[in-house]
């Protein structure tokens, strides 16, 4: 069990830090030009959620517990690390 | 003055009103709800989601403009509830 | 929720604000000893380091309970409880349910027998009313004092429920408040802390935890305020209304086994046969075990197994007591599944994240340390937007010597229970006063030292080195080395002390690293 969720937490951490990365107001509050290629919020958000769906369907309850707690905090972890400051954009 | 009689009533209804009004309900949804089939069902209910009745209650009255709406509301279920609560306590 | 009005914005920030202001501090502490409490077992079996973890519980479980419960009169036989202590004896607890003068209160009263489980010899008889008196059923008197000061803040029943119990609709309350005020919760998702010491860079900080942690601040205030409320009024209020008052008949139809009644004597089938079944069956470590009706047709074994692999809930594995047959399991309440049963079996692995071990525990700690950091961020954005006013800045200054010092104190306790453990004083006396000793070391600094920075230090130099010490200490008062503890299967003692030599150290190096002086983002704040 703890197997599958290592690799559910991987893909759905994986996602997020793509959002992160190319979230425009995070972009913004730091001065960073807006993200240049194509988003695919879409398909991100699928990669996201995907794993927590396949815990349930595979009647893991724990495992989809385990896998929603440690979202919120590898999210909260991705988002509190500031992104690195651009240094073409200097004033 | 008019303001602040309305400050000392929502301060009223938010917190006496709010909890007499979900006690009150705990307290009727073992008469209102379906035993189930395991017939615990109308007692486990109230039972858990107590804490639940009083939160949706206290933001509501939090968010509500009107008033007078608001002590009609909490009022009704008082009443309602109580009277449930009351006829199965003492007939 | 874009249409509500700036006067309802206003009130709710004005309720978020005052709660907060009011009840953070106690919220802090609950969620603080809450967030230890995860690894309360774990913190048991650390603190005492009992060998024989390994062994099995069937193995003399039937011999060990016959001895001490055949001798008894029937009116102890009616309910017999037996579990494992985490110094790995035996406690058997045959009773029955009696008023207690002194509480006014329905409790259980009988012999409560401690014995080593290999020699069968009983260590420790003590009667009465024996849940009143935590050393007679507990080894570890530091998971004692954390769980008891978690549940209810040390204030005496049911009063400590009842505080606890607001502090979880409190928490409730500022998810959703907090919720509505924020407004951009899923637009500001990904926004960092912007640098500076400014107000915004205080309320990013709060906010971007406090988005994260809100589904979890929710579900753990809610489930605290279950916890509190349903012993203390809900339970009694319901069983009012559908029992006519009584609460032993409720309790009944949603937890006892049903049975018909038969009271001819029958010899019992072997106990350690059943746990092993059950064991088996369900896939997971025995918790607990109930025995009613001993010796009577109408005997039934009650035996709690964890949640097995890839589930949330315990399984409830029900055996007859005279032929040793395996009945099934019984949903936790009632005697058919249902949602309502559902719904009640998510209470305790969503309050507590005890159900696939290590992982969803850390998990959970985690959780907790996401909740204790937003009510302090929270506090602190409270503070810095009134801070020209001196009330508010000593208001602020209070802060800083919560959060640092309640962890202080929870460390003097540890090393107070080691150090009475040593010298053959009573634990369970010690401990709480070691906490209330460790207030010295805990507000002290925070009287001499006026400015913020070297404070702050001072309490992470503090930390750090109350918890490298804390396995010296340990093991220097007698407790297993690790060695021993590694030959004796006891890896929990070698990881709690590993965890607490890692998070010291890393205090350390917090206290230490000079303070970087950050340059202001350059972009607006909204």
């Amino acid at each position: 069990m703890e197997l599958t969720v290592i690799v559910a937490l991987t893909a759905s951490v994986t996602a997020l830090a793509h959002l992160a990365h190319a979230d425009p107001k995070r972009r913004r509050a730091f001065g960073l030009p807006l993200y240049a290629k194509r988003r695919r919020t879409t398909i991100t958000l699928v990669i996201l959620l995907l794993p927590g769906v396949g815990l349930l369907a595979l009647g893991d309850s724990a495992g989809f517990t385990i896998w929603i707690g440690g979202l919120t905090l590898l999210g909260w972890g991705i988002a509190a690390v500031r992104p690195k400051r651009n240094t073409a954009r200097s004033g | 003055m008019r303001r602040n009689n309305s400050l000392v009533a929502r301060w009223l209804l938010g917190s006496v009103g709010v909890l007499t009004a979900a006690l009150l309900f705990t307290m009727a949804l073992p008469v209102l709800l379906p035993p189930g089939p395991a017939e615990i069902d109308n007692i486990v209910w109230p039972l858990v989601l107590a804490p639940v009745f009083w939160a949706l209650l206290f933001t509501y009255i939090c968010l509500e403009e009107n008033l007078r709406r608001s002590a009609i509301l909490l009022g009704g279920i008082s009443v309602v509830c109580g009277t449930i609560v009351g006829f199965t306590l003492f007939a | 929720m874009k249409n509500l009005s700036q006067i309802q914005i206003k009130r709710l920030t004005t309720v978020h604000g005052w709660s907060g202001t009011i009840l953070g501090v106690l919220l802090y502490a609950v969620i603080v000893t809450g967030t230890i409490a995860v690894f309360a077992h774990e913190i048991a079996d650390w603190s005492v380091g009992g060998t024989g973890k390994t062994d099995t519980l069937s193995a003399t479980i039937d011999r060990n309970v016959r001895a001490v419960v055949e001798p008894l009169p029937e009116k102890y036989r009616h309910s017999i409880g037996v579990w494992k202590t985490a110094r790995s004896e035996l406690i058997v607890f045959p009773h029955f349910h009696t008023r207690n003068p002194e509480t006014g209160k329905m409790e259980d009263y009988g012999p409560m027998f401690r014995m080593d489980r290999g020699t069968g010899e009983v260590l420790a008889r003590h009667e009465g009313f024996a849940f009143l008196n935590a050393d007679w059923y507990r080894a570890s008197a530091l998971e004692n004092f954390l769980v008891d000061l978690h549940v209810q803040l040390y204030i005496p029943e049911p009063w400590g429920l009842i505080v606890t119990g607001i502090l979880g609709l409190t928490m409730m309350a500022a998810g959703v408040s907090g919720l509505v005020i924020h407004r951009h919760l899923i637009r500001d998702l990904f926004v960092a802390e912007r640098s500076g010491e400014r107000l915004v860079s205080a309320r990013d900080r709060h906010v971007l935890a406090a988005s994260w942690g809100l589904v979890f601040a929710f579900l753990l205030g809610f489930t605290g305020s279950f916890f509190s409320f349903a012993p203390t009024i809900t339970f009694p209020l319901l069983a009012e209304v559908a029992f006519g008052g009584d609460q032993e008949a409720l309790e009944e139809t949603l937890y006892t086994p049903q049975v018909n009644e038969d009271a001819r004597p029958v010899p019992m089938a072997d106990l350690g046969q059943m746990v092993s079944r059950s064991s088996a069956t369900t896939g997971s470590n025995t918790g607990y075990i109930e025995i009613m009706n001993y010796g009577r047709a109408d005997s039934r074994i009650s035996i709690w197994q964890e949640p097995p692999a890839r589930q949330l809930s315990w399984v409830h594995n029900v055996f007859d007591g005279g032929s040793g047959e395996f009945l099934g399991a019984k949903p936790i309440v009632g005697q058919k599944p249902s949602i309502g049963g559902v719904l009640y079996d998510l209470m305790w692995p969503l309050h507590a994240g005890d159900f696939a071990g290590v992982l969803s525990k850390s998990v959970w700690v985690g959780l907790g340390s996401a909740m204790a950091f937003v009510v302090i961020s929270g506090l602190r954005l409270w503070v810095r937007r009134r801070e020209e006013q001196p009330l508010w800045r000593r208001f602020g200054r209070v802060i800083t010597i919560v959060a640092y010092g309640l962890p202080v104190a929870i460390l003097t306790c540890a090393h107070a229970n080691f150090l009475a453990l040593a010298t053959g004083a009573n634990p369970f006396w010690w401990t709480p006063a070691g906490f209330l000793i460790g207030f010295a070391p805990c507000i002290l600094p925070g009287l001499l030292i006026s400015d913020d920075e070297p404070l702050r230090r001072l309490y992470r130099y503090l930390l750090g080195g109350g918890c490298v010490l804390l396995p010296l200490i340990r093991m220097a008062t007698g407790g297993l080395d690790w060695r021993a503890a590694l030959h004796a299967g006891q890896t929990t003692v070698v990881s709690v002390d590993i965890t607490l030599i890692l998070l010291g150290f890393t205090l350390i190096w917090w206290a230490q690293r000079p303070r970087i002086a950050a340059k202001p983002d350059p972009a607006p704040a909204e």
